[in-house]
């Protein structure tokens, strides 16, 4: 037998068997799991109705459980109760020994079990100082982890504030947490959102602006005009979308310069967000955009137009007339 | 007969350090996948993230449902993307010249009346007519002269007004969260401009309400060995390429693409059977050559559902299939290989593909014969024999093995001890006949190729096992 395959046969015969005890490992431990999540969620029933009607029910069925499971139940309970019955799950989270495991996990040197400490923190409410240093973690996942959970337990100002640090992670996806946590937040993130804007330092502005477009606040809109003349195509597509169906005359000014966009994908999109205010006299500036030199333009020109009635589709109809460009629309 | 024999032992090694090799860097992507998959379980402990199918900002997506003869499950299909988990969903379903009852079931089913709509012509065939529904105002359906899939699919780039465009077959069934989890590489990244998700085979699978309830491995024996080979081509073929950056191949059953980048591109090719990676490779290739940065990932968590061929006929005419797409996306592309200024997609990916998929059937058949006569002769010992099934299949088996635990690891709820044990019967039988079984459909579907055949061949659908609704359905049931 050859060397070769003397090493074939002895790292076959060795990984095979190792393979198939792995596998056979994560099925029997998901198998426990499943019963343990029945019990679980049999728990976390019994603690809700005793929320609800004061009782104290489900203290003995808690203890019951393993302490993984049992932060668990409080951990979903905490994202779905108000802020008085989420005091009564810190009383009951301290008593069963959840609140010391999250508060040693939190100082773990294992990323994991910080990120998992947040989570169970969401009853204690985040207000220790090594939950608030974990915005500043190496790991985005755990930074990401602390923007979400900081936005959860509180939607106040002062999180805006700590949670718009890392609006210039360098991580995008906690960027894009940090946007969807200041755009969750409402009229309470708006200042935040309009400081961001007014920075200058680009990547949080684009932060800013995600969270923007799911705010709907005028003033913000104003804010973010200023932003039509960013170098960054991008940054000037997402100002479109913020100022999107555009009610006042300056933000409306805006969004048709952004029509003569050097960027297609900017100009394609200033006319989709232009066409949502329904003003069949925006066709006007829509119009000139079915001659565009770029096609995806010219089919977003249209269906802009299209969007704003029958003058828009009259528009639309003379255009396809008169050009002959196979890549323009036609009535079909 | 000294000659024969010199030949057939040349044949023997060249096949035993060609299988070696492909072994190895099997081996070496699902190592690069199991590092994917373990960054992913980080991921996972962020417990919402940004979440799509609540956000504001989610962008527009046009689900493109291109349908040749697919009267048993084009319902089904628009019933589950008509209720998927994401909040600006466009359907788009292109009757590609069906001969069945598709236009029909689709008129009946979302009670859809003839409209008029504006269609930016890139496609060559003819639009007949339009239809939209009061019920459903984001559902449209297009029927089109017969053209072929990519025909179809660039009628449907036509109408979509979604910043985001996703390919979906009329056979698939798509988990309710898959466009939403399918989106996040968009917003993560400007330059990602296509994103594909898991596949897995329907055929074992419960369905109600035209949802997967119950997600098993097919008790076929033809289906549950496609089942390990989906899980194998996905954890290594994908995941695998996803951490070197070279994804060339997004599934033609449920691909995202970005609508500007589809359409600077041409839309899809009507010249290949294989338009699903041919455009990748084409919007990647355009991407390098003004220096832009252009993405391609693979999402492992997405789950759409497509019924697999449970015939040798159907399975033996994808294959074919799928072995000349793969040929005709390398040929007319074939001025990129080994040229830097691709990058790694020219130097390493695409000389990959051509001789680890498309080259190795004939290694693999040459290898067998070689093996085969060289016993005969005596050319070749039984323990060369023994190593090149070694080499061949067991380092093909460990790589299933390994892209299953990873599977089981992601997603342990699909993993069943019954189904785990299916998986393993399919994993030995797999390389006791239905693998050769392949090798000659994919040198089938080369010599086919090199002909110019550019037919699809049929595949005859069973539909789904559909269990009585919980509720009301919006549509009625087939």
């Amino acid at each position: 037998m050859s060397p070769l395959l003397a090493l074939l046969v002895l790292s076959e015969v060795l990984v095979a068997p190792a393979l198939l005890v792995l596998l056979a490992t994560v099925v029997i431990r998901h198998r426990r799991d499943q019963g343990m999540r029945a019990r679980t969620e049999r728990v976390e029933a019994t603690l809700l109705s005793d929320l609800l009607h004061g009782t104290s029910t489900a203290a003995a069925m808690l203890a019951e459980l393993p302490l993984r499971w049992r932060t668990k139940a409080l951990t979903t309970l905490a994202t779905s109760v108000g802020t008085s019955e989420r005091a009564t799950l810190r009383t009951i989270a301290d008593e069963c020994g959840v609140s010391a495991l999250a508060h040693a996990r939190l100082r773990s040197r294992r990323a994991v079990a910080r990120v998992a400490a947040l989570r169970a923190m969401t009853p204690l409410e985040i207000q220790d100082p090594d939950g608030v240093a974990l915005l500043d973690d190496s790991r985005a996942s755990v930074r990401g982890a602390a923007v979400w959970w900081m936005a959860i337990a509180h939607h106040d100002a002062n999180a805006a504030a700590r949670i718009a640090d890392r609006a210039d992670d360098d991580d995008p996806h906690v960027r894009h947490i940090v946007a969807e946590a200041l755009s969750a937040g409402g009229a309470t993130a708006a200042p935040t959102v309009a400081r961001l804007l007014a920075t200058g330092a680009p990547t949080a502005q684009r932060t800013a602006l995600l969270a923007a477009v799911g705010l709907h606040d005028p003033e913000i809109a104003d804010a973010a005009r200023a932003l039509r003349t960013d170098p960054d195509a991008t940054v000037r597509a997402t100002v479109a979308r913020v100022l999107a169906g555009a009610t006042t005359p300056s933000t409306h000014a805006a969004l048709t310069a952004l029509l003569e966009d050097i960027d297609p994908e900017v100009r394609a999109i200033a006319a989709l967000c232009l066409s949502q205010g329904h003003r069949s006299k925006d066709a006007l500036h829509i119009g000139p955009l079915l001659h565009d030199p770029v096609d995806s333009v010219r089919i977003a020109a249209s269906r802009a137009l299209l969007a704003l009635g029958p003058i828009g589709e009259l528009a639309v109809r003379a255009t396809a007339r008169t050009i002959a460009d196979a890549n323009t629309v036609h009535a079909a | 007969m000294n000659a024969l024999r010199a030949i057939l032992l040349v044949v023997d090694r060249f096949a035993l350090g060609f299988f070696l090799v492909a072994g190895c860097a099997q081996l070496v992507l699902i190592a690069s996948a199991s590092r994917r998959v373990r960054h992913r379980m980080q991921r996972e402990l962020l417990p919402v993230g940004l979440d799509p199918q609540r956000s504001a900002i989610c962008p527009r997506v046009t689900a493109l449902v291109p349908a040749h003869d697919e009267g048993a499950v084009i319902a089904n299909t628009v019933q589950s993307l008509l209720t998927m988990e994401y909040p600006n969903l466009e359907i788009v379903v292109i009757n590609d010249g069906s001969t069945d009852d598709t236009l029909r079931t689709l008129v009946d089913a979302f009670a859809l009346r003839p409209v008029e709509r504006l269609v930016a012509t890139q496609a060559s065939a003819t639009v007949k007519r339009i239809y939209a529904s009061a019920e459903f105002p984001d559902l449209l359906v297009i029927d089109a002269d017969n053209g072929g899939k990519a025909n179809a699919l660039n009628i449907g780039l036509g109408l979509a007004t979604g910043e985001l465009v996703c390919a979906i077959d009329a056979d698939t069934l798509i988990d309710p969260r898959a466009i939403g989890q399918l989106v996040q590489p968009f917003l993560d990244d400007p330059s990602v401009i296509a994103a594909g998700g898991t596949i897995r085979p329907a055929n074992g699978c419960t369905v109600r309400n035209s949802r997967v309830v119950d997600d098993r491995t097919p008790r076929g024996l033809l289906a549950s060995i496609q089942d390990v080979e989906y899980v194998r081509a996905f954890v290594h073929g994908r995941l695998g390429w996803n951490r070197l950056g070279g994804n060339i191949i997004i599934s033609g059953a449920f691909g995202l693409f970005r609508a500007t980048a589809l359409r600077n591109a041409g839309g899809f090719s009507s010249d290949t059977v294989g338009e699903d990676m041919e455009i990748v490779l084409r919007m990647r290739r355009q991407a390098r050559m003004r220096h832009e940065a252009a993405q391609v990932w693979f999402v492992p968590d997405p789950i759409a559902w497509t019924e697999v061929p449970e015939t040798l006929r159907s399975l033996g005419h994808q294959r074919d299939r799928w072995q000349r797409g793969l040929l005709d996306s390398l040929r007319m592309h074939r001025d990129m290989f080994f040229r830097p200024r691709y990058g790694a997609m020219g130097m390493v990916v695409m000389p990959y593909f051509a001789i680890f998929e498309l080259a190795s059937p004939i290694v693999e058949a040459l290898g067998i014969v070689a093996i085969t006569l060289g016993i005969v002769t005596g050319a070749v010992g039984w323990g060369q024999a023994f190593a090149f099934l070694l080499v061949a299949y067991g380092l093909s088996f460990i790589a299933a093995l390994w892209a299953m635990l990873l599977d089981a690891w992601v997603e342990p709820s699909r993993v069943r001890s019954s189904d785990a044990g299916r998986r393993l019967r399919a994993m030995v039988l797999e390389q006791c006949g239905y693998r050769q079984l392949t090798v000659y459909w994919r040198l089938r579907g080369l010599a086919k190729a090199l002909r110019g055949d550019q037919r699809w061949g049929t595949q005859h659908r069973q539909g789904y096992t559909e269990l009585a609704p919980s509720a009301p359905a919006p549509a009625p049931a087939r």
